[in-house]
Parts: structure tokens; C-alpha cells; sequence
């Protein structure tokens, strides 16, 4: 094989190194559902997504610093971790804490690394202020990986995968 | 092509060169492949634009297409080219090297697919190191400059955004924020280091531009923009200083590849910044230090035969005089008086200009030829 092919197969295999990784990972996760609040910005490189916010204020948390703590912790970030099996926030995670979601608690609050998913560009706008309205009820099916890593995989609204809902409400 | 045939028929009509030796001109350039010519700017031109056709298809969302089928198609995409292009590579090396840049653009689509099928949640600049640890070893299959320009600014871009380089350049700004002098002197260090290297050009020629690009910018933009002095605070940041110029001056001793006219040059550019690292310069006197070493970064180009980059400097140093002849002197420019004198001032300069371009040009071929 002489030095040009290696060296322009190289980069796909890397690629195709990293899809496998992924999907590697999202298939062998554990699916999760959990509410969201969402806002809408443009990525340059993927086309449109919602930008949005697991919203994890409902569920207990160790993150709020206490009166005797030191009141620099507040805007620090910690490490954090959602528990499944107990639905808690906590900042050390016990081998009871089943799957478990990776993020960090900054100012009283935890924060995942969940944050976009990309939509059709034609129903954006539609599925925006979707996600706004409280009445739908925006859940996002997740995917967690052993190493707390979350995908999503999925937007529901009103109990339905979005397509669905799409379908519905256009009536398709 | 006709105009170069016009021109060694001028050339042979006032005998510098014989007929014989005219037809072997033009017959060494026509079989000369130029840099530019016109099939290789619109074929990039083509292949850029069916690139980017590719990336907006992908960020305009593929719905009805599935994820798995949008991913096999790119990946099938990447494989058959990696396949074509070495079968082209020495056979038609234009469109080899027309290839490659497109592939190198459907890295990038393949980036913002992958994140978009996934719902990767990922830093721009993530994706801009990605990619170029990605293009990377492709670099080595071109000759063409351009590449190693695109790679450079997007390496240098990513990192200056990451984490890593915020960190670094606030340790930079903290340590030597009164340094913008040294910054500048650092740009020239690493540019005349570069200047004589000709392998790796892909890699070379752009950090060399942007190495000079940098030592001017921070001569005039350090006070302007950062609104800096050239004081230098401390005693360590003095002496890092006049380490770096004495270590920049033992080089240029040493270095084979410069004769001893560019050394003496090379010598009075580390000299004149020396000077200035040892004796601060308060806001007023800054604009001297900043002409005297433009005037000798033209007195260094002429010594390296660089006559095009003599005259840019040459109209740098002009403007620079015109600007802070127009900062002192600017509201004359509402009388009729005041428009005669600026008038003046700027045909004075560009004459002084002149002047020094042509005895410059003889000195120092005068100077090249007694050396030789």
C-alpha cells in the first residue's frame, strides 16, 4: 500500500473509529426519560438543534451550598452525579446510584453535558416553542453509558416521540 | 505568455541577450508549471463549491433520509476518494491536489454529520482540533503552500480558543503585558530563523508570514491596542529580553545561510531592540523607537534582496509618518494653509522615499557584488 492511500485512509478509519464508539456506547446505555426546558440557537456545523436544559430542579440535590460551607463553593464547579435508582443529586457517587448521569453543580445547580438536539430544519420553529409550552410535557429519551455519559435519543412531546406528534398535529 | 515574448524580444533588440538564448527562455517557461494559472483557480473554485453544496445538505438536515443510510453515504463518500486520488496523484497532480481539498472539506461534513446524527453536544473548537488532527497527515501528500495556510490558521484559531489557549495567553498578558516591543522582536526572531529553511515549506512559509505579520502588528498595535508602553516592569522580563536578542544575535553569528552583510543587519535590528528593552520609553518617545526600527527592517530588506518587501515597508514607515504628522497637526487640514503644508509633507516623503529606494538598491548591489 503505498503512502498516499495510508495516509488519506487514515482520517476515515479514525472517523469510523469514533462512529463505532459512539454507537457502541448508546446501545449498550441505559434509556432514561427526563423533562426539559429548552431555548433555540444555530450550530455551523450540524444545522438546526433545540438547545436545551434537562431540568433537574424537581429532583433533590446535594449542589445548594450549606450556611456553614464555605460561600465560594457556589461558583465553583463540582463534580456531580445523577442517580437513577434514587432520583438524587449527589456529589459522591455510592455504589448504589445505579446509571448514572455525569455533570457538575455550579451555583446551587447541576448542570449535565446534555444540551442540544437537532431537529428537521422545516419543523424548528414548530418544535421551539413546543418545547417551551409546559403543557406538552418535553421529555428527552436518553441513552447513558457506563461512564455517565448521556445521548439523546429521542424528543417527547405529550407522551409521543416528536414525528409522531408532528404527524398528529399537521395531521400527515 | 505573449507579454514575456514581447519582453526578451525587447531585451534582444537592445542585445542584453542574444535570439538563441531568448527561444531557451521562453521555451523553460512554457514548460514551467505556474503557481496559479487559471484551470487551477476554478477548479478549486468548483470543488469548493460542490464542498459546500455537501456541508449545506448536511446541516439543512437530511429528515426523511435515515441516520444509518446519511452515514454509510458519507463514509462511502471518504473511502472512494481515498481510493481514486492515489491512482491520480502523479498522473494529474493539479486535480490531485483539487481532490485532496475537497476531501479535506468532507472531513468537515463529516464532522457536523456524525455530530448531528448523535446529537453531539461538542465546543467549536473542538471539532476545529479534530479536524486538524484529522488533516493532518494528509499535509504531507501536497506541495501546495495553500494547504499549509488553511491548516495553520485553523490549528492556531482552535487552540487560541480552547481552555488551553486562554490559559496561555492570560499567563502571556499577565507576565509580559508591558512587552508588546518583545512580542514584536519574537515575530522577527522566528521569521529570519524560518527565512533560509526550505524544507517543509507547507509548514514554513505560513509560520514565517505570520511570524513578520506579527512583529510589525505588535510594533504599532501593541500601544494602540493594548494601549502599552514600552516600559518594562520587571527586571526578569528585561533580562528575558536581552537573553533572547543576544541568543537571536549568536544565531545569526553562527547561521551558515546568511552572508556577512545580512548578519551586520540582522545585528543592528537585535542592537536597536536591545537598546530599547534596556532603556523604557516613555508614551511620547515610543513613536521614534517604532520609526527607527522600520527604517532599519527596510535597511534589513534591501540586505536580503527582498526589493518587494523594502517598498511595503517603505509604505509603512510613510504612513506611519503621515498618521502622526496628521495626530499633531490634523486640525490644520481646515485651512487652506494647512491642506498646502500636508501636501507638501506627503510629496516630501514619498520623494525621500525614492531617493532612499534607488540609493539603497545600488549600496548594496554594489556591496553583494564585491562579496561575491
Amino acid at each position: 500500500m503505498n503512502k498516499a492511500k495510508i495516509l488519506l485512509f487514515l482520517p476515515v478509519f479514525v472517523l469510523l473509529g469514533w462512529v463505532i464508539s459512539v454507537q457502541a456506547m448508546i446501545s449498550e446505555g441505559t434509556k432514561m426519560e427526563l423533562p426539559i426546558r429548552g431555548y433555540d440557537p444555530r450550530d455551523i456545523l450540524a444545522g438546526h438543534y433545540l438547545s436545551v436544559e434537562v431540568n433537574f430542579d424537581d429532583y433533590p440535590s446535594e449542589c445548594a451550598v450549606k450556611e456553614d460551607q464555605n460561600k465560594s463553593l457556589r461558583w465553583q464547579k463540582r463534580d456531580a452525579f445523577f442517580c437513577s435508582s434514587s432520583g438524587r443529586i449527589v456529589l459522591e457517587r455510592t455504589a448504589d446510584c445505579g446509571a448514572f448521569i455525569k455533570g457538575y453543580c455550579q451555583y446551587n445547580r447541576f448542570h449535565s453535558n446534555i444540551s442540544r438536539f437537532y431537529v428537521p430544519e422545516r419543523a424548528s420553529l414548530v418544535l421551539e416553542r413546543a418545547v417551551r409550552n409546559r403543557d406538552n410535557d418535553p421529555m428527552l429519551l436518553l441513552s447513558v453509558a457506563k461512564n455517565g455519559q448521556a445521548y439523546p435519543l429521542d424528543l417527547i412531546l405529550q407522551g409521543k416521540p416528536f414525528k409522531e406528534w408532528l404527524e398528529l398535529r399537521h395531521g400527515k | 505568455m505573449s507579454s514575456f515574448i514581447r519582453k526578451t524580444q525587447n531585451w534582444v533588440d537592445k542585445g542584453l541577450i542574444t535570439q538563441q538564448q531568448a527561444q531557451e527562455i521562453i521555451a523553460f517557461e512554457k514548460d514551467r508549471k505556474p503557481f496559479l494559472s487559471l484551470f487551477s483557480i476554478i477548479l478549486f473554485l468548483g470543488v469548493f463549491s460542490i464542498a459546500c453544496g455537501i456541508a449545506a445538505i448536511v446541516s439543512s438536515n437530511w429528515y426523511s433520509i435515515p441516520s444509518v443510510v446519511k452515514l454509510s453515504g458519507m463514509f462511502l463518500i471518504l473511502i472512494a476518494m481515498a481510493g481514486a486520488l492515489p491512482m491520480i496523484e502523479k498522473k494529474r497532480p493539479v486535480g490531485f491536489d483539487a481532490g485532496l481539498f475537497f476531501f479535506m472539506l468532507l472531513l468537515f461534513a463529516a464532522i457536523g454529520l456524525v455530530g448531528q446524527v448523535y446529537h453531539l453536544r461538542s465546543d467549536s473548537y473542538k471539532a476545529f482540533l479534530f479536524w486538524s488532527g484529522l488533516a493532518f497527515p494528509l499535509l504531507f501528500l501536497t506541495k501546495r503552500v495553500l494547504f499549509g495556510w488553511i491548516w495553520e490558521i485553523i490549528f492556531v484559531g482552535a487552540v487560541s480558543a480552547s481552555p488551553w489557549g486562554e490559559r496561555f495567553f492570560r499567563f502571556i498578558f499577565d507576565y509580559f503585558r508591558a512587552s508588546p516591543l518583545y512580542f514584536s522582536f519574537l515575530g522577527v526572531v522566528v521569521f529570519f530563523c524560518l527565512f533560509r529553511v526550505r524544507k517543509a515549506a507547507l509548514f514554513v512559509v505560513p509560520l514565517r508570514t505570520i511570524s513578520f505579520v506579527l512583529g510589525v502588528w505588535f510594533l504599532f498595535c501593541g500601544r494602540n491596542f493594548y494601549l502599552l508602553y514600552d516600559t518594562m516592569e520587571t527586571n526578569s522580563i528585561m533580562l528575558l529580553s536581552c537573553v533572547t536578542a543576544f541568543g537571536f544575535a549568536a544565531f545569526v553569528w553562527k547561521y551558515s545561510g546568511f552572508n556577512l552583510q545580512e548578519k551586520q543587519a540582522l545585528w543592528i535590528i537585535a542592537g536597536l531592540y536591545a537598546l530599547f528593552f534596556l532603556f523604557p520609553l516613555s508614551k511620547d518617545t515610543v513613536y521614534f523607537s517604532e520609526l527607527l526600527i522600520l527604517i532599519a527592517f527596510i535597511f534589513v530588506a534591501y540586505c536580503f534582496r527582498e526589493e518587494k518587501t523594502a517598498r511595503v515597508l517603505g509604505v509603512i514607515t510613510a504612513f506611519r509618518m503621515l498618521s502622526a504628522f496628521f495626530a499633531l497637526f490634523g486640525s490644520l487640514m481646515y485651512t487652506g494653509i494647512g491642506m498646502i503644508c500636508s501636501g507638501l509633507m506627503i510629496l516630501g516623503i514619498a520623494y525621500g522615499c525614492y531617493k532612499a529606494d534607488g540609493y539603497l538598491k545600488q549600496k548594496l548591489t554594489a556591496g553583494g557584488q564585491a562579496h561575491e
